[in-house]
């Protein structure tokens, strides 16, 4: 079987950049959310804080997530997803259905909205679970990068679960609090962890000609934090107190030992160039051990810092590191697709120009810099929204460029009689 | 050595020719850069020419896989690289150094994917469909050099 990387297998350019551009422009209501309801902002159970955080977890990251795995699954192990182009856009339609209602659902309080937001997004992250598990299980090799995705995708299946229980919860059904502390640790050190750990074993060798994750972690990091989940699962459903805590202090170990030999083996590449994607991963990485080091302090000290736990893990780690990998596919892709249609007058540095990147990187940074001052003063919140939206659209602007420079060469694509 | 050895070891060598040069680009060494430079085009060049010329069509007929099989596509991934090279010239002669940064990062994308599937797949069917004349294989690959 055709192992590797090939084009053959992916879809076609549109889907991850339709996805792409979606995740871009929630991040741009984000803001705009953020203006509005930042103040009156007063703890992570808020309805307000729960629209605003799945603003940025399932309009922009899930988003970015399911675009760029339609793209790179299928070229990374060679199986290509079925129906790709039916069934991505049946989960792009219903994934932004789902999010407005969940997001409006709880701004307004409108138990309609998120009855129907819960039965849309579980059903489209079960959908997605499950066509991605197949994809994998495809694969003709069970390799420890299949496994490591598959894991991945077992996290999100349980995520979901959690956090469809967790959304009944408002009604009265179950406790929410339990469900709900469930669903964030699957999605963030289950999912997302793993995902971002699967993709890195492959491209950080590969963008970087790095050294590759030593073979040890590849095989036993994954197994060991699916164990971690199961025992926080059974901790905090049967509120087994002592278990949880330690459970949460050992689901932070991996990400710390992920985030430190990440940085290690970036720092000993071979491409010794700096780029602005490789900052970007030093900053996310330096965020994700704070995050991991503050809440395993908190649960010792029996401390509230779930904002600022949430602020470094989401914006600080989650929203940087997919900012680094957009400005690393989106050029390569594009210039990847035209060339593959033999238009060889392209050239990946064009695609997207640096300075623009370089304009919405330190914008990002700068609104990180105001976000954190808000614990001096609320009045902070203004500049930090403004600063977003103006990186937001950026980002937004950078990516239609892509896409318009992707669209132009293939206007002079010469087809052969 | 076996066919996948000598390959493979091919590459890393190409690899390791492309980061000198934009080491000696980075410190604004350019005579250094270029020379670098022209020896990776050289060595990343002779491979193909092993590559199409004398193993896939080998591999073609003993494993019985065609020419539009996956050999085809890693002769379309050498066209892609070759069209580079165009560029990269251009840029390493003018000495553009963000220029041939930006050339230098698309060249390094593309073979990095590209070596990955022959490392992982055809150099692998190779060792496997060609084993009876490996000695002789690797010998005639290394007078490829000379």
């Amino acid at each position: 079987m055709f192992q590797g990387l090939s084009l053959e297998q992916a879809p076609p350019y549109a889907i991850p950049i339709k996805f792409y551009l979606s995740g871009a422009f929630y991040l741009i209501l984000l803001s705009v959310a953020i203006a509005i309801y930042g103040f009156s902002i007063g703890s992570r159970f808020d309805y307000e804080v729960i629209a605003l955080t799945h603003l940025l977890t399932l309009g922009f990251i899930t988003h970015v997530m399911f675009g760029s795995l339609f793209q790179m699954l299928p070229v990374m192990l060679a199986t290509p997803y079925t129906n790709v182009i039916k069934n991505a856009t049946i989960i792009h339609i219903a994934l932004n259905a789902g999010i407005l209602s969940f997001v409006v659902g709880f701004l307004t309080n409108t138990p309609l909205l998120l009855y129907l937001a819960g039965a849309v997004l579980s059903g489209t992250f079960f959908y997605f679970a499950i066509l991605s598990f197949k994809t994998v299980l495809l694969s003709q090799e069970k390799n420890t990068l299949v496994q490591n995705f598959a894991a991945s995708f077992i996290a999100l299946f349980a995520a979901a679960l959690f956090g469809a229980l967790a959304l009944l919860g408002h009604f009265g059904f179950v406790d929410t609090l339990r469900y709900g502390n469930t669903h964030i640790a699957f999605m963030l050190f289950g999912w997302v962890f793993l995902l971002i750990v699967s993709v890195s074993y492959k491209i950080i060798p590969m963008f970087f000609v790095a050294k590759e994750f030593p073979i040890f972690l590849q095989k036993r990091l994954y197994p060991a934090q699916l164990v971690f989940l199961l025992l926080f699962a059974y901790a905090q459903l049967q509120e087994k107190m002592l278990l949880l805590t330690l459970t949460q202090i050992l689901l932070c170990v991996p990400v710390i030992i992920f985030a430190l030999l990440s940085i290690q083996i970036l720092r000993k590449r071979k491409r010794a160039r700096k780029d602005a994607s490789i900052q970007l991963w030093y900053f996310a990485m330096g965020n994700a051990v704070l995050a991991s080091l503050l809440f395993t302090g908190a649960n010792i000290l029996h401390v509230n810092l779930s904002f600022a736990i949430g602020f470094f893990t989401l914006f600080g780690a989650v929203y940087a590191l997919i900012n680094a990998m957009l400005y690393k596919i989106i050029p390569f892709l594009t210039w990847f697709h035209l060339s593959s249609n033999m238009v060889f007058d392209a050239e990946m540095g064009d695609v997207i120009p640096k300075k623009k990147m370089n304009i919405q990187i330190n914008l990002y940074y700068l609104t990180y810099f105001f976000f954190l001052c808000t614990v001096l003063s609320p009045a902070f919140i203004i500049p930090s929204a403004t600063l977003f939206l103006f990186s937001s659209l950026l980002l937004l602007l950078n990516i239609l460029k892509a896409q318009k420079y992707y669209n132009e060469y293939m206007k002079k694509k010469v087809v052969f009689e | 050595m076996t066919i996948k050895d000598f390959m493979t070891s091919k590459h890393r060598e190409c690899d390791h020719l492309l980061t000198q040069a934009e080491d000696f680009l980075e410190s604004g060494e350019f005579d250094e850069a270029l020379s670098k430079y022209s020896a990776f085009k050289n060595e990343t060049l002779l491979h193909f020419t092993m590559e199409e010329e004398y193993l896939f069509p080998m591999l073609e007929e003993k494993s019985g896989i065609g020419s539009m099989g996956p050999t085809n596509v890693m002769r379309m991934e050498h066209a892609q690289a070759k069209s580079l090279f165009e560029k990269m010239d251009e840029a390493y002669n003018a000495k553009d150094k963000e220029r041939a940064f930006s050339l230098g990062e698309s060249m390094n994308i593309l073979l990095q994917q590209h070596n990955l599937k022959e490392e992982q797949m055809l150099y692998t069917m190779m060792n496997s469909a060609l084993a009876e004349n490996a000695e002789e294989i690797v010998q005639k690959l290394q007078n490829y050099e000379n």
